[in-house]
């Protein structure tokens, strides 16, 4: 039976979006350090947000290799929309899939899919950085609900979610997570961060004084739940993979474009071997990126989510590459590059963000470092 | 309000470039789209169907990868999709084309309303929609840029002319072809592209059996028309010396100007 290829398809549709849509936005939000609301909507209006929801409530049941194809579309022009969506697509509400009641799922999940309710994932801490196991943030049972006390720092979309996802420490001193809504009373927003990139993120600082939270809400505590954000974080890191390999294909594709275009003494840039050697370089290491997440985002062997070092390698490569390829690309532009008139010195920004955005590449290789040495060989 | 739309598969660039020992378009490594007209022709639909109801079909004639426009056409909103496909319906000249259509419209027997867009970016002929309307023995309106009245019974629509707009009206069924100036177009949704994509996906392929003819009325042997050859004109800058005194050269200047509708 003749049909489409639904891959190409959301490419192709998601390709024409982007370059009429977001753009020609992009610098303005990057000036303004403005996150761009308007892109959620629109996501919602286009059936989007419920690209990974399970179609009883609404979405399309599609997995993570799709929403990978989306979000490398969307970094070429802009890395902080692609992170916000990345939230939305690949973190937070996967856990009400996997973890919460019937009651919980029925009333988020929808209305994601409708963008009536957007959501954060607050994992971050000022004095303990993203180490799960060290969380300071606590929750205290106290019959029906939990209190939450605590402070979150540098959380994508922390000033514009509805509902945050919390990673906490209990009282019986397990590790796990709740969601939080932002009327919750003790709740509150704390400063927003001023970053040199990914300025559109809508990062800001969480407060919770004596939240109450209801019990239905906490979707992991107790044992196990360690090791279910862990393999959840594999999920994440490929999504942030794509988008690195998003911001280095924008760079690469627009410095191979400039270098046909600018003449030195009457011949092309691309005409220099020089030139040609560096472009080069950026093919060859867009090409294995690509390679390394669009495997990573098809690897399901961990209960449908990739492994650690699968993923951690595909995030490694596509987010050091990406800062590596941004740097060649102003190369190819010289001052024009380093110009704010341009994209490429946007992407060198966005690409230096995204080597800490959910987690630094250091800390990937000390996962690694550790299933290599546990490893039989 | 049954309403069936026309689209066609396109390349997109306007940078086409041309087998010359065949006279054909090459199609390969170059990202195909649905014609730009043929979207404000869904668009037209989905308004329509979102004022009155009803249901909308939408028609493409085209190679296999020709599904992607249908598919995409259910991204939009249309409710059913039918791909014309068939190794004898390749190299139709507008009339083979129409016929084609108008078989294919025959076949569906229950339609309103028929929406093409002006031409396609590829042939810019506009005649397929309206050798359609002949083919059908239905009014058309061509030029559509305004819908100003649409029942169950008639439409009165704004026809884009050289020097403005006239208003038309008529019964239906009928035919309409539209202007870019009509609609704003909408993007498709991506959880009905992914529905499109799936086998239970309301999508229809036809082949000239289906339709009922035979190879020598469709297609390149169906065509009364034979493409001689075809080239990409070379558009070389031309100046013009004015001469006369100064009064006479900036009468001059200005004929031209309003000849060629500049001012």
């Amino acid at each position: 039976m003749l049909r489409s290829n639904v891959e190409e398809l959301i490419k192709k549709c998601a390709i024409r979006f982007v370059d009429s849509q977001i753009r020609p936005l992009a610098r303005k939000w990057d000036e303004n350090k403005q996150y761009p609301l308007e892109n959620m909507k629109k996501f919602a209006e286009l059936g989007l947000l419920g690209l990974r929801i399970p179609k009883q409530y609404g979405g399309s049941g599609r997995g993570l290799f799709d929403a990978v194809i989306v979000l490398e579309q969307i970094a070429k022009a802009d890395a902080s929309t692609a992170v916000n969506l990345h939230v939305q697509l690949n973190a937070s509400p996967l856990y009400i899939m996997l973890y919460s009641g019937e009651e919980v799922k029925k009333k988020f999940l929808p209305a994601l899919v409708s963008g009536k309710v957007l959501f954060s994932m607050a994992q971050t801490e000022p004095e303990v950085g993203s180490n799960l196991t060290e969380l300071r943030t606590l929750a205290r049972s106290e019959g029906s609900h939990y209190v939450v006390n605590g402070t979150k720092s540098m959380i994508t979309m922390g000033a514009n979610a509805d509902v945050h996802l919390v990673y906490l420490r209990f009282d019986d001193d397990s590790i796990g997570c709740l969601l939080l809504e932002k009327d919750t009373e003790g709740f509150s927003v704390g400063k927003s961060e001023d970053f040199l990139g990914m300025r559109g993120l809508g990062s800001a600082e969480l407060v919770f004084q004596d939240c109450q939270v209801p019990e239905e809400n906490v979707l992991l505590k107790g044992p196990g739940s360690l090791r279910k954000m862990l393999t959840m974080f594999n999920g994440t890191r490929v999504g942030l993979a794509s988008i690195s390999l998003g911001i280095a294909e924008a760079a690469f594709e627009e410095a191979l474009r400039y270098s046909k275009l600018r003449t030195v003494s009457g011949k092309p840039l691309i005409a220099l071997q020089g030139l040609q050697w560096k472009l080069a370089d950026m093919a060859v290491n867009v090409e294995a990126m690509k390679h390394l997440v669009y495997s990573a985002a098809q690897d399901t062997k961990l209960n449908g989510f990739p492994d650690q070092f699968t993923s951690s390698a595909a995030r490694i490569v596509a987010s050091e590459g990406a800062v590596k390829i941004t740097n060649m690309a102003m190369d190819i532009f010289g001052g024009y590059g380093y110009s704010k008139e341009l994209s490429i010195e946007r992407y060198l920004r966005d690409a230096r963000g995204m080597i800490y955005v959910g987690g630094t590449t250091d800390i990937l290789r000390n996962a690694i470092g550790a299933y290599l040495y546990k490893k039989n060989v | 309000m049954e309403t069936i739309v026309m689209i066609k598969q396109v390349p997109d660039t306007t940078e086409i470039r041309i087998d010359p020992s065949t006279g054909n378009l090459i199609r390969e490594g170059i990202e195909s789209i649905i014609n730009p007209d043929d979207r404000h022709a869904i668009e037209a639909a989905l308004q329509i169907k979102e004022k009155l109801g009803g249901s909308i079909i939408a028609i493409c004639m085209g190679p296999s990868q020709a599904i992607d426009a249908i598919s995409e056409a259910l991204g939009f909103g249309v409710d059913r999709g039918i791909l014309l496909t068939d190794k004898c319906f390749a190299g139709a000249d507008t009339w083979a084309t129409s016929f084609t259509l108008g078989r294919a419209v025959e076949k569906i027997n229950n339609y309103d309303l028929i929406i093409c867009g002006q031409q396609a970016i590829d042939g810019d002929t506009a005649q397929v929609g309206p050798q359609l309307a002949e083919y059908l023995h239905i009014p058309q309106i061509t030029y559509v840029k305004g819908i100003k009245e649409i029942t169950e019974k008639k439409i009165v629509a704004k026809r884009l002319v050289e020097s403005g707009y006239e208003i038309i009206g008529c019964g239906l069924p009928a035919l309409l072809t539209v202007v870019r100036e009509l609609n704003k177009t909408r993007f498709p949704r991506f959880d009905w592209l992914i529905d499109a994509c799936n086998k239970r996906a309301p999508i229809e392929i036809w082949n000239a059996a289906d339709l009922g003819v035979k190879a020598y009325q469709v297609g390149l042997q169906g065509s009364f028309t034979n493409v001689i050859s075809t080239y990409t004109p070379t558009f070389k800058r031309r100046g013009e010396i004015l001469e006369g005194d100064s009064q006479r050269m900036v009468e001059d200047l200005l004929t031209r100007l309003e000849e060629n509708h500049l001012v």
